[in-house]
């Protein structure tokens, strides 16, 4: 029976470096979340399986700053559903459903401190869909197709779904829902809240971005050929600022449960 | 439990508990190691069970159990031996068969007596028993709970009246 | 070493106060009882010595001054809460390796070695056992980290009596072997004499009654008598309880000392433990508490 990795008859604390410890406690997440992980990996791959399933109606027309076509319009809000499939798969019961089960009373009082109990299993839980995302992103690219990308490149709503800034939602949207769950300690209460917030923050930044996009005029420009500097600067200060923000709430959610009675 | 001891013999006997008799845990087990002795189940090297074991089956605190065998060492009657257990050292003076038969033959005269006199078998034994603790506390000496001069407690049959004056 | 020690130690959940000035020493080398009615505050009590509450006002220091619930403190404390909670979904051999995950210092030989003791197959889901079984297995758990003192939350109230037995006799062969401190809290009185040495009587988050058990049966008994209460002199005995049925007089007396006679025309018996703790939680106002052990000195009703 060596399944259990410290060795047998440890009496001793295990000497050895820090990140050996944190290799080992990665196993924690692995194993009690890895089912609601492979459920939100599936959401991913059945959006990714959709769009290489369904074709763009390439005759279309392309009308910068709409949705001239109802597919597109399909498309675009399925995906906009795996970053909040994330928060309430992974993000909210993290804490909320340990909390419901009375098992924090257990996982708070081991050696390991809540700190490095819920930062071991956030970040896997936060990186790995956000993983997925940016595959996703660059399929939606592919297909759009040269045309499709170009007509609506500098849609708001279109920007996000590039690569970088849709990894970024993702996270955010974990972030989002670790908070709430962790602050409001109920699992049900708590997704309403996450999908609140989000919501919130989705529409928020996405009128910066459009009010933003107009006084650059950058509506009115037509797209050029592939990517440009500018076009990559924009992507990246909206992932920048999703991570930022992310990093922020799970800082916060790091002292909120440290300071909270269990 | 999966730790490296030597394998021992299991000890002869096993304790009992009487929990509504009154008297102290830990003298029940002293008596009980008294009575094995006598009665012949145990013997001089014979192993008495650990306190492990004691506490375990009788599911009482292990300073009990502790305190049992240390009055014991203290009446010569067993010896701790560190890593190994505790063992019977010395012995008690057995009662024969022939002795015991008399003793019972006189007990029976006794009864007979009580019963002349009225006593149901309830009021000979709590006679019995009260005038039984009195000898052991009186033999016992100091190591009763109330210390020199006071009175034993845990008597029901009258002796309160007794107390005001008297000086054990 | 002190294993809990407490200063004016409250905790506040809305308007209702679970512990209020609380102050008390439970040293190490004990099996401490922790007993009161539900809502004395013992859960409370319990949960912040692990470090899983914050105090309202008050401190509140484990294992010689460490603050509970630090790096410091929670390696040497094995904690079981109430209902001993477990991750329901893992086979009993994946919550052990969970636990073992999350503990620097881990007796794994052992914990396997108690299971297989038990009889409990490691590839059974923990939903699936038996309350007896799963309330073993968190002591398993708590005690293969090799702390200095265990802490359990109500361990039995869940349990069958064959069960309630297994466990309290697995739990002092583990203190045989160990030497361990253990505070553990029940609102069943009976069966503590035998098992505890060390009492804590806690009554609307307050203790009222603490200390090692010999030495406060030594100073209460119960005195039976046709008199009343007006024929005990009050100066030198202390009635906490007084029952009166007809004729008689049952009181439950306190001593200035052990040994002292008794008062003419009252027989005299031994108070249990159970009288003992059930006449002080009828009387909230009488209290035997220790001399000051921290800054705040302490009052004997």
């Amino acid at each position: 029976m060596t399944a259990i990795a410290p060795p047998a008859d440890c009496h001793q604390p295990q000497p050895g470096p820090a990140w050996a410890w944190w290799r080992r406690l990665a196993w924690v997440p692995w194993r009690q979340h890895r089912s609601a992980l492979a459920w939100v990996l599936l959401g991913f791959a059945l959006a990714a399986a959709a769009m290489a399933l369904i074709p763009v109606n390439a005759g279309g027309n392309w009308f910068p700053g709409g949705f001239p076509d109802q597919t597109l319009t399909r498309v675009v809000l399925m995906l906009q559903l795996l970053p909040v499939l994330t928060a309430l798969f992974l993000g909210v019961p993290l804490v909320a459903r340990e909390a419901e089960s009375g098992t924090l009373a257990l996982a708070w009082t081991q050696g390991t401190g809540r700190a490095r109990w819920l930062l071991v299993q956030a970040v896997p839980l936060a990186v790995l869909p956000a993983l997925a995302a940016a595959g996703l992103g660059a399929e939606l690219s592919w297909w759009l197709g040269p045309a499709g990308w170009r007509a609506r490149a500098w849609d708001p709503a279109q920007l996000s779904l590039n690569p970088l800034p849709f990894a970024g939602w993702v996270v955010l949207a974990f972030s989002i829902g670790l908070a709430l769950g962790a602050v409001i300690r109920r699992t049900v209460p708590a997704i309403a809240a996450t999908i609140a917030c989000y919501g919130v923050m989705l529409l928020v930044v996405e009128g910066w971005k459009s009010k933003l996009l107009v006084n650059l005029h950058l509506y009115e420009v037509a797209a050029p050929h592939g990517v440009t500097a500018r076009y990559l600067a924009f992507q990246s200060v909206e992932f920048g600022g999703l991570i930022a923000v992310s990093v922020l709430l799970t800082a916060v959610t790091v002292i909120v449960i440290r300071r909270r009675d269990a | 439990m999966g730790h490296a001891r030597p394998a021992q013999a299991e000890s002869p006997i096993a304790f009992r508990l009487d929990q509504g008799s009154g008297v102290p845990t830990y003298r029940q087990l002293v008596h009980q190691v008294e009575q094995s002795l006598r009665l012949g189940y145990l013997k001089e090297g014979d192993r008495l069970p650990t306190v492990k074991e004691a506490v375990e089956s009788l599911v009482i605190n292990p300073n009990t159990v502790l305190k049992a065998y240390r009055e014991l060492e203290h009446r010569g009657l067993a010896a701790g031996r560190p890593g190994l257990g505790t063992f019977v050292a010395g012995t008690l003076r057995r009662v024969g068969v022939a002795e015991q038969a008399a003793l019972r033959k006189s007990l029976l005269a006794w009864l007979s007596s009580a019963d002349e006199a009225g006593l149901d078998p309830d009021g000979m034994a709590a006679l019995f028993s009260a005038a039984l603790r009195d000898f052991a506390e009186r033999r016992d000496g100091t190591s009763g709970r109330r210390g020199a001069g006071g009175r034993p407690a845990g008597a029901r049959t009258g002796r309160g009246r007794r107390a005001a004056g008297e000086v054990a | 070493m002190n294993v809990i020690e407490s200063c004016g130690l409250a905790k506040r959940y809305g308007r209702t106060w679970a512990l209020r000035d609380c102050s008390l020493t439970i040293p190490a080398g004990h099996v401490v009882a922790l007993v009161g009615p539900n809502g004395a505050g013992k859960t409370t009590l319990l949960n912040m010595a692990a470090g899983l509450l914050r105090p309202t006002a008050g401190q509140i220091r484990v294992l010689g001054g460490e603050r509970p619930g630090s790096d410091a403190a929670r390696p040497r404390i094995g904690f079981v809460a109430q209902d001993a909670p477990l991750y329901g979904h893992l086979p009993a051999r994946d919550m052990l390796r969970l636990a073992a995950t999350l503990n620097l210092t881990w007796d794994n030989v052992r914990a396997l070695a108690r299971l297989a003791d038990l009889g409990i197959p490691l590839d059974r889901k923990v939903r699936q056992l038996s309350g007896g079984q799963r309330a073993q297995l968190a002591l398993t758990i708590a005690l293969a980290k090799r702390p200095e003192v265990l802490i359990l939350d109500e361990p039995l109230a869940t349990l069958d009596p064959l069960a309630r037995h297994d466990f309290m006799g697995s739990l002092m062969a583990a203190v045989a072997e160990d030497g361990l401190s253990v505070v553990f809290s029940s609102h069943v009185v009976s069966e503590l004499e035998r098992i505890a040495d060390y009492l804590v009587v806690l009554n609307s988050g307050r203790p009222q009654l603490v200390g090692e058990v010999d030495a406060l049966l030594a100073v209460h008994r119960i005195l039976t008598g046709p008199g009343d209460e007006m024929a005990v002199d009050p100066q030198r005995l202390v009635v906490v309880n007084a029952r009166r049925a007809g004729t008689q007089t049952h009181l439950l007396v306190r001593t200035p000392a052990a040994g002292d006679p008794d008062p003419a025309g009252w027989l005299s018996a031994r108070a249990g433990l159970e009288d003992l703790v059930l006449a002080y939680l009828r009387d909230p106002g009488a209290s035997v508490l220790p001399g000051p052990a921290m800054r705040t000195p302490v009052v004997q009703a």
